[in-house]
C-alpha cells in the first residue's frame, strides 16, 4: 500500500481534483484505490455523489471505536472507493491530540488496509496544522499542486522548511504545476525556468482548464465525461509519472 | 495502449469483501425478459454491449492449476488485463489484475516488475504460459442507480461460447447474470437477488473455467514429470520395471514437441530428467532384460543423453545469467553481456543441433523400437536372474545395495580426498535417489520423505561443488572460443575472471560445508530409518506398504 497525499497550505490550487484524478487513474489500471476525503467541506466526496457523513463523526473514528472498513463506500468506479468527509472534520485537530503520539494517528488508522488497497490517496484541508503533521508522516508521498505564481512558490518553501525542522523526509515532497495557464506571462515564465528550490518538481502540468471545473457539475472525474481532453490526458501523464517515484 | 501498472494483489483480498451472485439463465427464458421484470423495481442504466475476449493460460505441467489459479488475459475494447482467476472455494472468480502491453503472454520475466509478476513468477518460474482456452462474451455491463444516480450495485449479463483456440469449434455456454454489489451498499444488491430468486433463476457456484476445460477436452493435471508410480509388491520385477520405463519413456513423448520447439527450456529439462531415470534403470535394476538388449538400450540412451547435454548446459547458464552478472561489482556487470550474447548464439546453434537429432532416424527407431519391447508381455518362464522375483524383494536389495556404497564412499572422504571422490559420490547419490522415487509407492509415503529430505540436502551440496567446477570450466571454454571469434573485449575477459573466481569461492564453500551434510545423512538415526525399510526381514502394514 501506497499513500499519496495531496496537499497545500494554501486553499483552490486543485488538491481535490488531483487527488479525485489521480485516483480515478490508479483504479482504472486495476489498482485498488481508496481515497480519504480528510477536508471538511467534503469536496471529493460531493464529486463521488457520496454524502460527506460519518456516523457519530470524526472523533469516533480517530478513536477506532468502530473499524475504519465500516465507513468505506464504493464509488461508481471499480476498484474505487471512498472514505467521505464529516462536517466534524473542522475539529480534527483537537480529536488528534487527546490521543497518545499525535502525530502518527492516521498512519495508526491505516495499518489495517495495508493488504486490502494498493493506493490511498488522501485529499487534505489547507492549513498547516497537526492533522497535516499526520499527514505527513503518513504519506509515502506528498503532491503539491503548485501554481506558477510567486505566492505559491513561497508555500512551498514553507512546507520544505517545515520538513527540515520536523526531520521529515523532504524525498517525500513533489511538487507539480497545476492550473497552468499558457496565456499569463508570468505561469510561463516560471514554468519555463522553474526556481532551484523547486526541489522533486514533477515533469508533468496540469493546464488550467474548465473540463476541471466541470467536474462538479457531472460529479465525476474528467476522464469520465472528457476522455480525450487534454487535462485528461496530462493527469494520465501525472499518474505515471507519480506512480513511478513512489514505487521507489 | 497504456504502458504499464502496479499490479493488484490486494485487490483480490478487497473483492472477498464483496461478493457477488451468480445466476444461469434457463433456455426459455431472455435476458430482456429479465431486465424488462428488473426495471419495474429499480432503476437501471445500461452501458453500450462489449465482446470480451478471455483467454486462460496455464504452463505444460498445470502449475497455476496446482495452485488454484489460472491466468486470465482478458481483451475488453482496447484494454487488456491479466487477471488473477482464482479456483478455490471461499475466492473463486477474478481478483488482481495488471493490465498489459499488446504483446502476448509468455513467461513471467517479460511483464514489468510488480506484485503480479512477483506472484506470478513464485508459481511458474522459468515456465512458459501455454493459452488453454478461449471465451468469447457477449456482456452488457448495467448499473444499478439510486436517486441522486450514484451506483449502488451492478449487473453483468454473459452470453458467450467457448473454444479451444482460434477456429476451433465453439461450444455455448449457458448464459448467466451476476450481481455484484457495491461496498457499503448491500440492500440493493439483496433486493435484486430475490428478484432474480423470484424469476427462478438458479444460482451456480461452478467456475466457468472448470466448466469450459472439460468442455473443450482438457485433464488439468495430466502432465506432470513426477513418477507417480503405483507398483504392486508382489508384481513381477522385469513387468515391473517395465512399467517405470514405460511411465518415463511417456514423460519423453510429451516433452518432445517442447523440446523441438525450444522456447520453454523445461520442456528439455523434464526430457532429460526421463532420460537419465531410464539410464539409471538399466544399469541399476539388474537381470530383469536380456542382455543384448540391455547393452544396445545402455547405449542408445547413451547417446541421447550426450546429444541433449550441450543445449541443456547452454539453458542452465542463460537462466542464471542475471545472477552471475548481479554477483560482479556494479562496474563490471555491463562488461559481462557480450557473454551473453555469445551463449545466446550457442543456445541457437545448439537446438538447432538437437533439433536434428531429434528427426533422426536413429532417434526414430530407439523410440519406436523401445516402445515396442516395453510393450511386450513378459516372458513367463523368465530364465532371467531377477525376472519373475517379486519386485518388492528386488527393491529393497537394490536401494540397500546403493545406499550402503554410498556410506562407505563418504566415509572414506576426507579434507584431503580429490575432487573425483566427490564426483563419484555424487553419481552414487543420485542412483539412490532415483531407485528410491521408482520404488516409493511400495513403502510408506511418510518414511520416504524423511529419507529423501536428508538425501536431497546432500545432493544439493555435492551438486553444488560439481556444478561450480563445471562452470568454471565452460566460462574457461568459452571465453578461448570468444577470444578466437573475435567476440570478446579486454573488459568481458576480466569480468569473466572475476565470475571465475567468485564460482571457485562458492565451490570451496560447498566442500566445506561437505562433510556436516554428509554427518546429517549417515548419523544413527537416518542409518536405522534405512534398515528397517529396506534391509531387514520387512514388516508390512495394514495398507500393503512396508
Amino acid at each position: 500500500m501506497k499513500v499519496i497525499a495531496a496537499y497545500n497550505i494554501k486553499g483552490g490550487v486543485g488538491k481535490t481534483a488531483t487527488a479525485v484524478n489521480l485516483a480515478y487513474q490508479a483504479a482504472r489500471e486495476g489498482a485498488a484505490t481508496l481515497v480519504w476525503d480528510l477536508d471538511p467541506q467534503g469536496a471529493a466526496s460531493y464529486y463521488f455523489r457520496i454524502k460527506p457523513k460519518i456516523k457519530g463523526g470524526g472523533k469516533r473514528l480517530v478513536r477506532g471505536q468502530r473499524d475504519l472498513d465500516d465507513f468505506i463506500l464504493g464509488t461508481d468506479f471499480e476498484c474505487l472507493d471512498l472514505l467521505p468527509a464529516d462536517f466534524s472534520y473542522r475539529n480534527m485537530d483537537i480529536f488528534l491530540e487527546h490521543s497518545e503520539k499525535p502525530a502518527r494517528q492516521l498512519r495508526r488508522l491505516l495499518r489495517p488496509f495495508e493488504d486490502e488497497y494498493d493506493y490511498v490517496f488522501l485529499d487534505c484541508p489547507p492549513s498547516i496544522s497537526l492533522t497535516s503533521e499526520n499527514v505527513f508522516v503518513a504519506a509515502d508521498a506528498l503532491l503539491l499542486p503548485t501554481i506558477p505564481t510567486t505566492l505559491s512558490l513561497r508555500t512551498f518553501k514553507q512546507v520544505d522548511k517545515f520538513f527540515k525542522q520536523e526531520q521529515l523526509d523532504t524525498i517525500k515532497l513533489l511538487p507539480f504545476f497545476n492550473m497552468v495557464d499558457r496565456r499569463k506571462q508570468l505561469h510561463r515564465s516560471i514554468i519555463d525556468a522553474p526556481p532551484d528550490q523547486l526541489t522533486g518538481l514533477l515533469q508533468t502540468h496540469i493546464p488550467y482548464s474548465s473540463e476541471v471545473e466541470r467536474m462538479g457539475v457531472h460529479r465525476a472525474p474528467v476522464g469520465e465525461f472528457a476522455p480525450r481532453s487534454r487535462p485528461e490526458l496530462c493527469y494520465q501523464a501525472l499518474w505515471q509519472e507519480v506512480k513511478k517515484k513512489v514505487a521507489k | 495502449m497504456k504502458s504499464t501498472i502496479m499490479a493488484t494483489v490486494s485487490a483480490a483480498r478487497r473483492a472477498k469483501q464483496t461478493v457477488s451472485t451468480e445466476f444461469l439463465i434457463p433456455g426459455q427464458l431472455s435476458a430482456d425478459q429479465i431486465l424488462a421484470q428488473l426495471v419495474q423495481h429499480v432503476r437501471l442504466s445500461a452501458e453500450p454491449a462489449r465482446t470480451v475476449r478471455r483467454t486462460f493460460y496455464d504452463t505444460f505441467d498445470w502449475r497455476l492449476y496446482a495452485n488454484d489459479v489460472i491466468i486470465e488475459d482478458r481483451q475488453d475494447g482496447k484494454q487488456r488485463t491479466l487477471l488473477w482467476h482464482s479456483l478455490s472455494i471461499g475466492n473463486k472468480g477474478n481478483n488482481g489484475g495488471q493490465t498489459v502491453s499488446a504483446a502476448p503472454l509468455r513467461f513471467a520475466k517479460d511483464l514489468p516488475a510488480s506484485q503480479f509478476r512477483d506472484r506470478l513468477e513464485a508459481i511458474i518460474e522459468m515456465r512458459e504460459l501455454m493459452p488453454l482456452l478461449q471465451i468469447t462474451a457477449q456482456v452488457r455491463w448495467l448499473r444499478v442507480l439510486d436517486k441522486i444516480d450514484k451506483t449502488v450495485a451492478r449487473l453483468v449479463i454473459e452470453t458467450s461460447t467457448v473454444r479451444r483456440r482460434q477456429g476451433s469449434k465453439a461450444h455455448p455456454l449457458p448464459d448467466r447474470v451476476v450481481v455484484m454489489p457495491v461496498k457499503g451498499y448491500q440492500k440493493p444488491s439483496v433486493k435484486i437477488v430475490s428478484l432474480l430468486a423470484a424469476m427462478d433463476l438458479a444460482t451456480t457456484s461452478e467456475d466457468v473455467v472448470l466448466t469450459s476445460l472439460a468442455l473443450v477436452g482438457h485433464t488439468p493435471g495430466d502432465y506432470s514429470s513426477r513418477l507417480d508410480l503405483q507398483l504392486d509388491p508382489s508384481m513381477r520385477s522385469d513387468q515391473a520395471v517395465r512399467n517405470i520405463m514405460q511411465r518415463l519413456l511417456d514423460v519423453m513423448l510429451a516433452n518432445e514437441n517442447g523440446t523441438r520447439k525450444g522456447t520453454d527450456t523445461e520442456f528439455l529439462h523434464d526430457f532429460r530428467v526421463a532420460i537419465r531415470r531410464t539410464r539409471s534403470a538399466l544399469s541399476q535394476i539388474k537381470g530383469v532384460m536380456p542382455e543384448r538388449t540391455l547393452n544396445r538400450y545402455k547405449q542408445e540412451f547413451a547417446w541421447l543423453g550426450q546429444v541433449t547435454s550441450p543445449l541443456r548446459d547452454l539453458d542452465v547458464y542463460l537462466l542464471s545469467f542475471d545472477d552471475y552478472r548481479d554477483s560482479l561489482p556494479e562496474s563490471e556487470r555491463a562488461n559481462i553481456e557480450p557473454l551473453r550474447d555469445f551463449l545466446l548464439r550457442q543456445q541457437q546453434r545448439e537446438h538447432n543441433a538437437l533439433k536434428k537429432s531429434l528427426g533422426s532416424a536413429r532417434y526414430r527407431r530407439l523410440m519406436q523400437d523401445w516402445r515396442k519391447f516395453l510393450k511386450q508381455s513378459v516372458n513367463k518362464n523368465s530364465t532371467l536372474k531377477n525376472g519373475s522375483r517379486p519386485i518388492f524383494d528386488l527393491a529393497r536389495e537394490r536401494i540397500w545395495k546403493t545406499y550402503r556404497r554410498v556410506i562407505r564412499e563418504g566415509e572414506a572422504i576426507d579434507a584431503g580426498s580429490p575432487a573425483e571422490a566427490l564426483h563419484d559420490l555424487r553419481k552414487n547419490c543420485k542412483k539412490l535417489r532415483y531407485l528410491i522415487e521408482f520404488f516409493q509407492s511400495l513403502f510408506a509415503a511418510k518414511k520416504i520423505k524423511t529419507l529423501l529430505k536428508t538425501l536431497k540436502s546432500l545432493q544439493e551440496n555435492l551438486g553444488d561443488f560439481q556444478d561450480y567446477e563445471v562452470q568454471v570450466t565452460t566460462l574457461k571454454q568459452f571465453s578461448q572460443r570468444m577470444v578466437a571469434e573475435e567476440a570478446a573485449p579486454t573488459e568481458t575477459l576480466l569480468a569473466m575472471g572475476m565470475l571465475i573466481e567468485g564460482l571457485e569461492r562458492r565451490q570451496q564453500q560447498a566442500r566445506d560445508e561437505f562433510s556436516d551434510r554428509f554427518k546429517q545423512f549417515a548419523q544413527a538415526d537416518n542409518r536405522a530409518r534405512f534398515q528397517n525399510l529396506f534391509a531387514l526381514p520387512a514388516v508390512i502394514n495394514k495398507d500393503g506398504k512396508a
